[in-house]
């Protein structure tokens, strides 16, 4: 399974959004789709570092690189470094 | 007592005040003289389309100025404003508005497209008033009319319509999770907000000099504090940009850039702000006082965040929107380990609080019992539910003959050697999660309504960032993918409320008397979430 798909199965049965999955591409905007809820972006992060064994940094907690699910595979990436 | 209105706050820094900033939303910013003048142009507008006094009228967009100028527009005509959740799925906001009778809504172009499925799910919408678009962005569904933000500009803006009011009128109608499934319609006067406010602006000394953060949603009593507080004093209310709180180290910056001066949240944006927010890096100087409420916060955090922002005030607000804020605890700066817990603290003023054993007598100091509330803060009743309404509020509580109504927390308290009331829990199956409260009922007549689900049950696994996380355990008929439930579940039920773990059974476990046993599928939740934890 690739990154970006490991993160899209990650959201899906951790996130509460009442959209439609099957339309979340890697170029899907997140932040303008409500699909992260701001109380669970914390969890989000907890989830992601246990995953993929990665240390996210707050400062990287930012809008542009949780805007898509392939911002999201390319911050944990960097990170894989 | 109070005999100002609420709206009337809005007027009063508009004469006192008039070039001062009202409301910061993003890069938009009003003065007060100019949403005291849009407001009562709504006013006029809501009353040339039938909107009179005592009716109810929605609030359905995201938090906004537009939504600030719609509630005293609301207001002004004499209406009570009731908001919908935003993010909340139209199966369940269609029965709160066909509840409310919500036949006109304040709204946004960009919740046009669901206002169809709205009016489906039983909103009885005549009239919806679009305040951020024109005609041609809009198209209106059948048999509703679309009002756009030109049509205001007819009205005049220099006062208000002539609508006769009283402070016992109602001010805002909240809706809340009910134990059935039907969400409870929690009903407040302007003489319930004003009582709060007027106690609360004193109490934390808020001027016309301050900034006050608005971060809880609007159909959240968190709100009443950061908006009408803010119209009391002639201060600033600056909306926290949605987007931004999920960003805690962004939002952090935003709160130094943006000069907040009074902080009010639910105890988890603080946490967040500690776990992830860097928030010993940010200097906060203009941060003089922190307000939380709506959850126990964990004072490992608590105490971290005093730390940080060693020149502010910290204090717990508590009460059930029923009673907006009915106790209050300040934060002693205290040297050592911090103590596990907190209290609520006292009551605010002008109300009484009581511990009220299983025979109706009041209990001494330290005895645990019921919470029992009364004063100028405590609610009318719940809309259109007199059963309810009659089963929480008592009117003629141990002989009284008039005055405020006791209302019934539902909350087991007691009152610790310095005066302080100590919350120990729930008489039923409340609970809180993210600040919001939620009926297990509420959810569990959700998840029923699947064909798969034969039976379901629906616990709290405690958890110390968000107090609470919920688990559903169910029986299928068939097999079914938790993800399928969690979907469904989404579609019915607002965000906060939807299940975050599933596990599927046989049978649920009874008790000897046949009742589904709660407390052992709720003790074998808290042990696996431990177990995945240790896991890790």
């Amino acid at each position: 399974m690739s990154t970006e798909e490991q993160i899209k199965d990650l959201m899906a049965s951790n996130l509460h959004w009442s959209g439609s999955w099957a339309d979340v591409d890697t170029d899907y905007p997140l932040l303008d789709n409500q699909v992260v809820d701001s109380l669970d972006m914390v969890t989000l992060i907890s989830l992601l570092e246990d995953e993929f064994d990665v240390e996210i940094d707050d400062r990287d907690v930012v809008p542009s690189n949780f805007a898509s699910i392939g911002r999201i595979a390319a911050l944990v990436e960097s990170r894989r470094q | 007592m109070s005999t100002t209105l609420v709206h009337d706050l809005l007027h009063a820094s508009a004469e006192r005040f008039p070039s001062r900033t009202a409301v910061v939303d993003g890069e938009r910013s009003v003065t007060y003289a100019e949403l005291d003048a849009t407001a009562n142009r709504l006013a006029h507008l809501l009353a040339a389309r039938r909107v009179r006094k005592g009716d109810r009228v929605g609030l359905y967009l995201d938090k906004s100025l537009e939504s600030l100028i719609g509630i005293y527009g609301i207001l002004k005509a004499g209406a009570a404003y009731v908001p919908l959740d935003p993010g909340a799925p139209p199966l369940r906001l269609g029965p709160i508005a066909r509840d409310a009778g919500l036949s006109c809504l304040v709204t946004s172009k960009a919740k046009a497209g669901l206002w169809r499925s709205l009016i489906a799910e039983g909103a009885p919408v005549e009239t919806l008033v679009v305040l951020d678009g024109d005609d041609r962005e809009v198209t209106p569904p059948d048999r509703a009319e679309v009002v756009t933000a030109s049509a205001i500009d007819e009205h005049p803006s220099d006062g208000p319509p002539d609508v006769p009011r009283a402070n016992s009128d109602l001010a805002y109608i909240l809706y809340t999770s009910g134990s059935t499934g039907v969400p409870k319609g929690v009903m407040l006067s302007h003489l319930n907000a004003m009582s709060f406010v007027d106690w609360a602006t004193g109490e934390f000394g808020v001027t016309e000099d301050d900034r006050l953060s608005s971060h809880a949603p609007l159909h959240f009593d968190l709100s009443v504090f950061d908006l009408f507080a803010a119209a009391k004093a002639g201060a600033a209310v600056v909306l926290v940009p949605q987007q931004l709180a999920l960003f805690p180290f962004e939002l952090a910056k935003w709160i130094r850039d943006t000069g907040i001066t009074v902080w009010y949240s639910v105890p988890s944006i603080l946490t967040s702000l500690v776990l992830r927010g860097r928030l010993n890096e940010t200097e906060l100087p203009a941060v003089r006082t922190v307000l939380f409420a709506g959850e126990v916060f964990p004072t490992k955090y608590l105490y971290q965040v005093m730390q940080i922002l060693t020149h502010a005030r910290f204090a717990n607000l508590f009460g059930p929107t029923e009673t907006n804020v009915c106790t209050w605890y300040e934060v002693p700066r205290s040297a050592g380990e911090p103590a596990d817990s907190i209290p609520i603290g006292r009551a605010i003023n002008g109300v009484e609080t009581f511990a009220v054993g299983e025979d109706g007598s009041v209990l001494a100091h330290g005895e645990v019992g019921e919470l029992y509330v009364r004063g100028p803060t405590v609610m009318q009743g719940y809309w259109g539910d007199e059963e309810r309404t009659k089963a929480a509020l008592l009117r003629h509580w141990q002989g009284e003959s008039g005055g405020f109504p006791v209302y019934r927390t539902g909350d087991l308290a007691y009152l610790d050697d310095n005066g302080d009331w100590i919350f120990l829990g729930r008489r039923d199956s409340q609970i809180k999660s993210r600040g919001y409260r939620i009926e297990l009922g509420d959810i569990e007549a959700a998840l029923s309504q699947h064909p798969s689900v034969l039976e379901c049950a629906v616990v709290a696994v405690p958890d110390e960032a968000v107090t609470n996380r919920i688990k559903a355990f169910v029986v299928a008929s068939e097999s079914v993918e938790a993800s399928e439930l969690s979907r469904f579940c989404a579609g019915r039920l607002p965000r906060y409320m939807t299940p975050e773990f599933y596990e599927f059974l046989d049978e649920l476990p009874r008790s000897s008397t046949g009742k589904i046993d709660r407390r052992t599928l709720a003790a074998g939740a808290q042990t696996t979430a431990a177990a995945s934890d240790a896991g890790e």
